[in-house]
């Protein structure tokens, strides 16, 4: 697996779908939630990130419907896109005990 | 189907294949959930924001030049722009390091080495200095390249910027522009450069820095024979170099043509323009005879070559690289 730290597009797509199925808009729509209105995807930054993580098998469609009369697709987290997150979690959880742990040292 | 949803999917059309069968119908979809999600009617008379085009196009540039999910042809095409980039800022690379070790030479910063003695000749001032960084970051842009680091994109930007700009400013002769689009060429390429993984054993980039070191013969005591003169050209050795490289490849029987015939031609036939620079000034009779042998060979090998790896990269399948 690539061990080098997941982008924050990535890392927030890639979190919007470890509940749930998601499309789309409520990928966008979660990532915006999740951030705290902080990041916001373009479409066609989400599916730049979608076109990378389906073809390193860390996503992959779920299912379609008709909606509106059109299509809409969902996508799922694959196991080895969770081991991505899960990794990439720890890698954040390990540097933030590290800089928290530094900061509660006051000066002399 | 909406005026709204029209002018997206027009838009989308931006997109190479097999990305666009993927992705275009949802991207549309989701679109259309994001620019109505607040007014329904925008359905009727809206289109794609400025900042949306750039999107696609951005998304667009990026799978032709072989991003993942790309397709085969695309990876090729990825590999070709790479290419160019790693062994034309190796090039520019070899030429700044000369540049900072004669720099360095002259105001005596060299161990080992005395000072020519110059007196007032020596010059030195904000333009010197400014050549002086910029040299120090094309030999940081190759390396960053030939590892593929991220940072070879900004970092292509700045160069290309510091070398054209101070050479437009003060250029004195309009053909000594052509020579700046020598440079030019592979600076954007590597600012268009996909990140990817070190170059696995360059050992091929080798004769680059040593050929562009035979400029350093130039500044030994004596005078060198006239004709040798066009050797010491930088544009002459690129030149000979592609021309050697192209031949090689040629003759060498390989499986896989493409990417690497594509580089040299474009390598090559970026050299022309600047060689053909040369022709109009007064040289000597030797220097000028090794320019238009020079011109005429890389005119040569880039068709050659161009033409080879054209037809190959043209053969690819468009089907995703990774199935």
């Amino acid at each position: 697996m690539d061990a080098r730290p997941l982008t924050e597009p990535t890392f927030f797509v890639l979190a919007a779908l470890a509940d749930r199925p998601r499309h789309g808009y409520g990928v966008i729509a979660e990532v915006q939630g999740l951030s705290d209105g902080r990041v916001t995807l373009r479409v066609g930054t989400l599916y730049g990130v979608l076109d990378r993580l389906v073809a390193e098998g860390q996503v992959a469609p779920d299912r379609e419907e008709v909606h509106a009369g059109r299509l809409r697709r969902y996508y799922r987290l694959t196991d080895a896109g969770r081991l991505a997150l899960e990794a990439e979690l720890a890698r954040q959880e390990s540097n933030a005990r590290a800089v928290r742990a530094r900061l509660a040292v006051r000066p002399a | 189907m909406s005026p709204l949803e029209q002018r997206y999917r027009r838009l989308l059309t931006w997109l190479p294949e097999p990305a666009r069968s993927r992705w275009a119908d949802d991207m549309t979809e989701t679109y259309l959930q994001v620019e109505t999600a607040d007014d329904p009617e925008y359905a009727e008379f809206g289109s794609p924001s400025l900042t949306d085009r750039l999107d696609v196009a951005r998304l667009a540039l990026r799978l032709r030049l072989g991003a993942p999910g790309a397709s085969v042809r695309a990876v090729a095409t990825g590999r070709t722009v790479r290419l160019v980039a790693v062994a034309g800022t190796v090039a520019l690379a070899s030429l700044a390091l000369l540049g900072l070790f004669s720099t360095a030479w002259l105001h005596g910063r060299l161990p080992f080495m005395d000072a020519p003695d110059l007196g007032d000749r020596l010059l030195w001032g904000p333009s010197y200095a400014v050549h002086t960084v910029v040299s120090a970051l094309t030999v940081a842009l190759a390396v960053c390249a030939v590892r593929g680091l991220a940072a070879t994109r900004p970092l292509a930007v700045v160069v290309l910027i510091g070398q054209l700009v101070p050479a437009v400013v003060s250029v004195i002769r309009p053909l000594e522009l052509l020579f700046q689009l020598t440079i030019a060429v592979p600076l954007v390429a590597a600012a268009f450069m996909p990140p990817g993984r070190p170059m696995h054993r360059p050992l091929w980039l080798i004769p680059v820095p040593l050929v562009a070191s035979v400029s350093v013969a130039a500044l030994r005591p004596g005078e060198p024979p006239e004709w040798t003169w066009g050797l010491f050209d930088p544009v002459v050795q690129w030149a000979l170099l592609t021309v050697v490289a192209g031949a090689v490849l040629l003759l060498r029987r390989r499986r896989a043509r493409g990417p690497a015939e594509l580089a040299v031609a474009v390598l090559a036939l970026v050299t022309v323009p600047a060689l053909a620079s040369r022709w109009p000034y007064d040289t000597p009779p030797g220097y000028a005879t090794v320019v238009v042998l020079a011109t005429l060979a890389a005119a040569a090998t880039g068709v050659a070559t161009g033409t080879v790896g054209l037809r190959a990269v043209r053969a690819l399948p468009v089907v995703p690289a990774d199935h």
